[in-house]
């Protein structure tokens, strides 16, 4: 999948576990962990948005795309 | 589901019937020689038509079972799953054939001059034939659903 997903570098960098994002973000542990993992085959506009507020990032932070 | 279920219910019924039957009809066909040399004596195959019945009905059964497994995945793991999808697959290609052998077994009964029993047994088969055909798209429309379901499941 050329799209990356930063999510674990953006955690990081805010100090913030995968428990709380999800917690905060509304979604299952399992979910984020999908997402993280790059099996996701679509984000939800409402998710990214909350995601990006509760990190208080822009989804170029999150998402990345590169040449397979 | 409950539908399902219900369908899933009769279905066994009917496969118990006809599995009943291709039995007695097998051993009848066994202990009564002389009268189905009889019956049978203009026909092309002769006596062993008898014997052409039983096969066409055990690939009649074969199709049914297909269904039963593919409803019976549809009930354990919900409407859209492989599993279904497969089972509904050779359940189309089994009742097709029966169809298709049917339609082609009634060349057998031209020598006896009997044409209602050959058109009707051929309309019928044909309807078989056509319901087969659909049984196998049914199956093409639940891989689709499959896809839609696993894509959804996977967005997050």
């Amino acid at each position: 999948m050329p799209i990356i997903i930063n999510l674990d570098q953006v955690l990081a960098d805010r100090n913030m576990k995968s428990k709380e994002l999800a917690e905060i973000v509304g979604i299952t542990e399992a979910n984020l962990s999908i997402l993280k993992s790059g099996k996701a085959k679509a984000v939800r506009f409402t998710t990214l948005e909350a995601i990006c507020k509760a990190l208080d990032c822009q989804p170029g932070d999150i998402l990345a795309y590169t040449e397979e | 589901m409950k539908k399902i279920k219900i369908l899933y219910f009769i279905l066994c019924v009917i496969i118990i019937i006809l599995s009943i039957s291709i039995l007695t009809d097998f051993i009848f066909s066994l202990y009564m020689k002389s009268t189905f040399e009889e019956a049978n004596q203009n026909t092309i195959l002769g006596y062993l038509t008898q014997f052409v019945y039983p096969a066409l009905y055990t690939i009649l059964i074969l199709g049914l079972i297909f269904i039963l497994l593919g409803l019976r995945a549809m009930i354990q793991l919900g409407g859209f799953n492989s599993k279904s999808t497969t089972n509904f697959k050779y359940s189309g290609i089994a009742i097709g054939s029966y169809g298709m052998a049917y339609l082609i077994f009634q060349l057998n009964f031209i020598n006896t001059a009997d044409a209602y029993r050959i058109f009707t047994n051929s309309i019928t088969s044909i309807f078989i034939v056509i319901v087969g055909f659909g049984i196998y798209s049914f199956s093409e429309i639940l891989r689709s659903g499959e896809r839609l379901k696993e894509e959804n499941d996977l967005t997050v």
